[in-house]
């Protein structure tokens, strides 16, 4: 590496960052004490209908960011006299501190017992983190491993478990969560209430009933089936230890383990999948991909590697056995997880390689999609802005309904700017209006036409 | 110092002035970390502060003020870049701020978002250190101070982060001419 040249770079960087470190920030000082101290005064206005500033109702006139959300329902907690959810975990009952993982051993589950008679049950080895307690409920994050939920139902109940990039927002339910972060998967089995999943690949949200079980992934499809037909249809069992609910003490205690219960529910009708629109492709049943050469060596190292989050390791395993065999000879399932893999261990040539394949190979499959998209992200990521476009164009092409064609549309606008590529800037933010009226980027679309003296069509 | 007794007393001049004296260093090593695209960055910015002025009272050496902050935004950081990454498929879109009139040119706005983008495929625990070193000069007692750790910790860390950072900046075309040995 060139240190002289890289520390020139280095040097260029800093000085913007010292350039725009020397800007202040208005109300900074003010925002901060009465977020660290409380406020002074007492109000009765609603927010939205708030006085003007004066020097003791000084909170009142804050630009809106995520601390003043947070500050708004501090001071709306205090204001009606709603306490913070409190948690205890175990039978020692030691208090939660949020923003710290906890872990349950390999032989027994950790029960979480909140103020509001919510319990959260975190299966054996599963790691959990309570981020967030609110007057209404809670935001936990699922790292990995399973999670029973027994949320009391009020009319302010909001609860949140956030698992990788999805959400499951609960107002008042029983629920398994299982998370698996190498393969960004997540299942949600409803057993009581319902509960809306979100996240990639579900659009607005998919809303769950009692009796439903979600299967969803990055890369995968989505899948809503009744619960007790999963069960038994499941080829494997489930990895997951067996459910077991705490026992009670002088909290409030949980409910029978969901096992038992689920040989009571009634048959519920198969739910459609995803409703597909006209053009979709169809999704195909089983994968059409060919079975794996009987001569490539069988390497599930890799795979058992990458599933533990080794991905360096499983790189290299895969390597061993011979990268660009693999490629050739994987069904798309599993070389969309190779391409995981390479990208987790930061090898984008090789995660390239396995994207490329993938596309080449099995281009009317699901997968696909998400190498198109993962092509022009890496593409972005490794400094190279046509290319990068170029797979964003087909990906919109090739797949015009997916769930990240807004992304895409987005990220066009950037690339051709980025290009000073006036012609594509301008085309990229028409077809981004047409097709995306209410997306995040609309300010730029309309920004970019302006520049260019071309009137935004409505 | 004045600031510290004055935070103790909940007055408000010293928070004015802990905000005022220590902004722009907090924010610059916040940017040193995170870049300067986060769209959270006043957010954190704001955390720290609250965080500090809430805790005036574990600061037990006045004069180890600097100290403290940096420590708090390092831990900031941390907490948030881990988060982040439970949920970071969809998160590399970031608004484009509007270009100045003086901005460098797009190579090297390209080679910063590289630069950047390589600091997000390392560990947390490699990154931090690694850019306060590259960024801030910090030497190796500040940034067993700031993380938390021994110094014999942080030189192991940063020994794997400069290994990993060339390694990961030699597959980087827009890089190339900062990386090529010449």
């Amino acid at each position: 590496m060139n240190d002289q040249r890289l520390t020139d770079l280095i040097s260029q960087l800093k000085a913007d960052q010292d350039t725009l470190a020397n800007q202040p920030i208005p109300g900074l000082a003010e925002r901060c004490m009465d977020e660290a101290w409380g406020p002074t005064v007492e109000f009765s206005v609603p927010l939205s209908t708030a006085a003007p500033f004066t020097h003791k109702l000084r909170w009142l006139l804050v630009p809106v960011t995520a601390g003043c959300v947070f500050l708004a329902g501090y001071l709306l907690a205090t204001r009606t006299s709603r306490p913070m959810l409190q948690g205890k975990m175990g039978s020692d009952a030691i208090a939660i501190e949020t923003g710290k993982s906890i872990t349950a051993t390999a032989d027994r589950v950790l029960p979480l017992r909140f103020t509001d008679g919510s319990v959260v049950t975190v299966q054996p080895k599963a790691t959990v983190e309570v981020a967030r307690l609110t007057t209404s409920g809670a935001e936990v994050l699922l790292e990995n491993g399973a999670l029973l939920a027994d949320i009391v139902h009020t009319p302010d109940t909001q609860w949140q478990i956030i698992a990788g990039p999805f959400r499951v927002l609960v107002t008042g339910t029983r629920f398994l969560t299982s998370y698996r972060p190498n393969f960004q998967s997540l299942e949600v089995q409803l057993y009581q209430g319902s509960v809306l999943v979100q996240g990639p690949m579900l659009g607005n949200g998919i809303p769950l009933v009692a009796g439903q079980k979600l299967e969803v992934g990055v890369g995968q499809a989505v899948v809503v089936r009744p619960l007790h037909r999963a069960l038994a249809s499941q080829p494997t069992p489930p990895k997951i230890a067996p459910l077991i609910a705490p026992t009670s003490d002088d909290w409030p205690s949980a409910t029978a383990s969901p096992m038992e219960k689920t040989s009571d529910l009634e048959p519920v009708p198969t739910p459609a999948l995803l409703p597909a629109t006209p053009t979709q492709p169809k999704a195909p049943a089983k994968p059409t991909s060919p079975a794996l050469p009987a001569n490539l060596p069988r390497s599930p190292d890799w795979a058992n590697l990458a599933d533990e989050g080794q991905y360096e390791a499983a790189l290299e395993a895969a390597e061993a056995v011979g990268f660009t065999e693999l490629c050739k000879g994987l069904p798309a399932h599993r070389l969309i997880t190779l391409a995981d893999v390479a990208r987790f261990a930061g090898d984008p040539a090789l995660t390239r390689k396995a994207f490329e394949s993938l596309v080449k190979r099995f281009p009317r499959e699901r997968y696909a999609a998400d190498a198109l998209f993962g092509l022009g992200r890496l593409s972005s990521e490794t400094g190279n802005p046509r290319q990068a476009a170029r797979w964003f164009e087909r990906y919109l092409r090739d797949w015009p309904n997916d769930a990240l064609v807004e992304q895409a549309a987005g990220r066009l606008l950037e690339l051709y700017q980025t290009l000073g590529d006036d012609a594509g800037a301008v085309a990229s933010a028409k077809y981004y209006l047409e097709h995306h009226p209410s997306g995040m980027r609309v300010t730029h679309a309309k920004r970019i036409l302006s520049d260019h003296g071309v009137e935004a069509n409505r | 110092m004045e600031i510290v007794r004055g935070l103790r007393e909940r007055q408000a001049f010293a928070a004015n002035a802990l905000v005022g004296q220590y902004g722009p260093y907090v924010r610059r090593v916040l940017f040193r970390v995170m870049g300067t695209q986060d769209p959270e960055h006043e957010d954190l910015v704001q955390e720290v502060f609250t965080r500090a002025i809430a805790g005036i009272k574990q600061l037990t050496s006045p004069g180890a003020l600097r100290a403290w902050l940096t420590q708090i935004a390092v831990f900031t950081a941390r907490g948030v870049i881990r988060h982040r990454r439970r949920s970071n498929w969809l998160m590399f879109l970031v608004e484009v701020p509007d270009q100045p009139a003086d901005a460098p040119p797009p190579s090297v706005c390209e080679a910063a978002g590289c630069v950047y983008q390589i600091l997000d495929q390392m560990p947390v625990d490699e990154r931090i250190p690694y850019s306060l070193r590259l960024f801030e000069g910090m030497d190796l007692a500040e940034l067993a101070t700031a993380c938390g750790v021994s110094v014999a910790t942080v030189r192991r860390r940063l020994a794997r982060a400069e290994a990993r950072f060339a390694r990961l900046a030699a597959k980087y075309e827009a890089l190339a001419p900062w990386v090529r040995s010449t």
